[in-house]
């Protein structure tokens, strides 16, 4: 690099490749910047290369190819001990022949904090995740989401410069998940930590996240704030693995500026957003629509007519699926308030969506993968 | 008992008939014997009677004498009488010839016997030949475990040492628990980073590697131990390759001594350690090396705070495995060790096939078996022990 200002990124991954057998390449070319105190999860399918990725900055792989740099430091072979990184493990990994207090002092130790510190220090972190009466018991007494913020706690006690998660909070229920989600995004808050967030799991991404990095493939496909990636995908795989999509096939007819004329099967007329890698004219392209933005009734553009098929009571919302001929089933999500003038099943219905809501992008089977 | 208590006793019967024929009667049949002391009562039942009536001061009286010359002339199985004289014999060298000469002469002698016994021979006229026959007419005996402990009844009935050039048990017992102890220890040296190497391959290799473990595991001990016997022979390849290389220019005696043995049961062994150890190894995740790790643990704390204590388990289980094992050692330290290398086993079958004194034999096993089970108790309290220690 030759400007004069220095990388602002605390941690860089510059074209990083890794490769296990020496043929396949599990993470291709990867570049991102991670800030201080920044909150960024590697989000992706399973086997897209996000662990692999957080091993080489944790320092258990090499990178292949690349650099990885910390405060501008490069750190491909300093071992792990030196990196002064905390982790979460999926499962834990507490020690189980050490009770809860003694894994909480064992980072303490291995840094040579002074002795007299030690209990102290182990005692706040035990208040910070409110576990302070079982400090006493050996991880096996304890339930799994109290082992979860012991093992947090053990990765935060010992003040380290960022915080590493492969989705750690995988093995619980999904209310002790939903609740450790926001106790994370709060401790983030509250101690300013950098932390390396890895998870499958889109919702949980968008709720903790400042920035999320979606992977597939080994490549980064997007980087950006929560709403950035889920309203403004810039790709197919982007838009399909971000929530929900209905995905109208479809060709296209004409362009005007951004946006693209195109024809259903069945002859209805679209009118869509291209998607940022451009579509051919005549091209087969799919039309991605969120459900929320699905609304029932009659609409000059992008109006579609079907019957209903299913009405679904969701607590906090309706879901109201329409067979469209040609097209295939289409679902909108409506507000409650919607429910008493809901058509029922056998109905006869309109939908439409604006034109802005809705992304075209080239077919499933000619996109390359 | 309803339909299905006795179909659970149906079903159980199997286990209990098991557990009685294979683990309750030999070990009940062993307990017995090394107390039983049946010959004196078998071939003298007419004197085992009289001095059922003696005080034991002094000299029995003539009825007593009667009895006995009567007992020695009564037809008798040579067997019998044979088990009487190496009973005797046991107890007080000497007594063989002794009791032989007064049969041999019996048919001879004259009323009353308490004059003609003595003339025969004056052991016959003083009170220890006959407290001794009257001891040896109790049923049950401790003479063969207080001998397995070098310790003897004296005629008053009080426990002393054994002459010292009799006393080789305690140091027999002490041998093959050193010798054990260090198998154990080797065992346990070689078998932990052979298991750890095993436990990191994957695949085809693995399945070879466990293979090479397991088809040793599979030979028969006595293969094995003889294939040990022809490699350190003196004419064996060992010495060869060294005499060939100039190592060395006179062939080494490498058999039949200590290192041999250890060698050759360690080899045997060490199956037994690795097994157990891989099991435990392979369920470690290399999850909690990695957190020691990231926590800023060194290679040689991650190793000593955090993996070795996770596998203590299989290093104990491995350990007590080769330790029970190895006590109860018998061909290998025959074919491989020199005289001073024999371990208890080696005695129990001298006594078994040699000197036929099953008494004895069965004294020392029991003892074996006391031993072992101490040292296994020991060891499983001070096992947890070894945890706490490596503890952080
Ligand atoms: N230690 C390894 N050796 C060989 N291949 C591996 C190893 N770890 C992961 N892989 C392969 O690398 C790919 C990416 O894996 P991973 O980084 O774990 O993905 P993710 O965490 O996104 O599910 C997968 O195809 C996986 O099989
Ligand atoms: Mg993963």
């Amino acid at each position: 690099m030759t400007d004069a200002a220095p990388d602002p990124a605390l941690v860089r991954f510059d074209g990083v490749q890794k490769s296990y057998d020496g043929i396949l390449r599990v993470v291709k070319d990867l570049h991102l910047g991670i800030a201080e105190g920044e909150f960024l999860t590697l989000l992706g399918p399973s086997g897209s290369g996000k662990t692999t990725t957080l091993m080489m900055l944790a320092g258990f792989e090499t990178p292949t190819a690349g650099n990885i740099l910390f405060a501008r430091q490069r750190i491909n072979d300093m071992p792990t001990y030196r990196r002064n990184f905390g982790m979460v493990f999926q499962n834990y990994a507490l020690f189980p022949h050490m009770t809860v207090a003694e894994n909480l002092a064992f980072p303490l130790r291995m840094h040579r904090f002074a002795k007299s510190e030690i209990p102290g220090r182990v005692e706040r972190a035990l208040d910070m995740i409110r576990l302070g009466a079982v400090a006493d018991r050996r991880p096996a007494q304890l339930s799994g989401g109290q082992q979860q913020r012991v093992a947090l706690a053990r990765a935060l006690v010992f003040e380290p410069r960022m915080v590493l998660m492969d989705e750690p909070l995988g093995a619980l229920d999904k209310q002790l998940r939903e609740h450790m989600q926001l106790e994370i995004r709060e401790l983030h808050e509250r101690l300013g930590l950098t932390m390396l967030y890895v998870t499958h799991d889109q919702t949980e991404a968008m709720t903790m996240s400042d920035r999320i990095a979606i992977f597939d493939d080994g490549r980064i496909q997007q980087v950006g704030p929560p709403d950035r990636v889920y309203d403004h995908p810039e790709n197919a795989f982007v838009a399909r693995f971000m929530g929900e999509n209905n995905a109208l096939p479809a060709r296209v007819e004409a362009r005007d500026g951004a946006r693209l004329r195109l024809r259903c099967p069945a002859g209805s007329q679209l009118v869509a957003l291209c998607c940022p890698e451009g579509l051919p004219d005549g091209g087969d392209a799919q039309v991605l629509v969120r459900p929320e933005q699905v609304t029932l009734g009659e609409a000059t553009e992008n109006c579609l007519r079907g019957i209903v098929a299913d009405v679904i009571y969701q607590g906090d919302h309706l879901r109201v699926v329409v067979d469209v001929p040609a097209i295939g089933r289409l679902s909108a999500r409506l507000p409650k308030a919607a429910r008493p003038d809901c058509p029922s099943p056998g109905a006869e219905v309109a939908v439409h969506f604006a034109p802005e809501a809705a992304l075209a992008f080239p077919a499933e089977d000619a996109v390359e993968t | 008992m309803d339909r299905n208590s006795r179909l659970a006793v149906l079903l159980v019967a199997p286990l209990l008939l098991l557990m009685i024929v294979g683990f309750v009667l030999p070990l009940g049949t062993t307990a017995f014997k090394a107390v039983d002391n049946p010959e004196v009562t078998a071939a003298l039942p007419r004197t085992t009677a009289a001095l059922g009536q003696w005080s034991g001061d002094g000299l029995p009286d003539e009825a007593v004498y009667a009895a006995f010359v009567e007992d020695l002339l009564s037809p008798q199985d040579n067997r019998v009488f044979g088990g009487l004289v190496r009973r005797l014999n046991f107890e007080q060298t000497g007594m063989r010839s002794i009791i032989s000469g007064a049969r041999r002469a019996a048919e001879g002698l004259q009323a009353p016997y308490s004059e003609s016994l003595p003339a025969l021979n004056a052991v016959w006229g003083e009170p220890e030949v006959w407290q001794l026959l009257q001891t040896h007419s109790n049923p049950y005996t401790a003479t063969y475990l207080l001998r397995a402990m070098d310790l003897r009844m004296a005629a008053d009935g009080s426990i002393i040492p054994v002459d010292p050039q009799q006393a080789i048990f305690r140091e027999l017992f002490l041998r093959t628990f050193i010798i054990s102890l260090w198998v154990t220890v080797f065992a346990v040296l070689l078998g932990y980073p052979t298991a750890w190497f095993l436990s990191t391959l994957r695949g085809r290799a693995e399945g070879l590697a466990l293979l090479c473990v397991l088809v040793p595991f599979w030979i028969s001990i006595l293969v094995r131990s003889t294939a040990w016997f022809i490699v350190l022979q003196r004419e064996g390849p060992i010495n060869a390759a060294l005499l060939a290389t100039g190592v060395i220019d006179t062939p080494q005696a490498i058999i039949f001594t200590r290192p041999a043995v250890y060698l050759a049961m360690v080899h045997v062994l060490l199956p037994f350690q690795i097994l157990p150890l891989l099991a435990v190894m392979k369920r470690i995740r290399p999850d909690y090396v990695r957190a020691a790790a990231s926590l800023g643990a060194r290679p040689w704390q991650q190793f000593l705070l955090v993996y070795l204590p996770m596998t203590m388990p299989g290093v104990a289980a491995g350990a007590v495995m080769v330790l029970m094992l190895s006590v109860g050692f018998y061909i290998t330290p025959v074919l491989v060790g020199g005289l001073r290398d024999q371990m208890v086993s080696y005695y129990i079958a001298y006594f078994t096939n040699t000197s036929i004194n099953l008494g004895m034999a069965a004294a020392l096993s029991l003892l074996l078996l006391i031993l072992t089970g101490l040292l296994v108790v020991a060891a499983a309290r001070v096992l947890p022990g070894l945890n706490l220690g490596a503890r952080v």
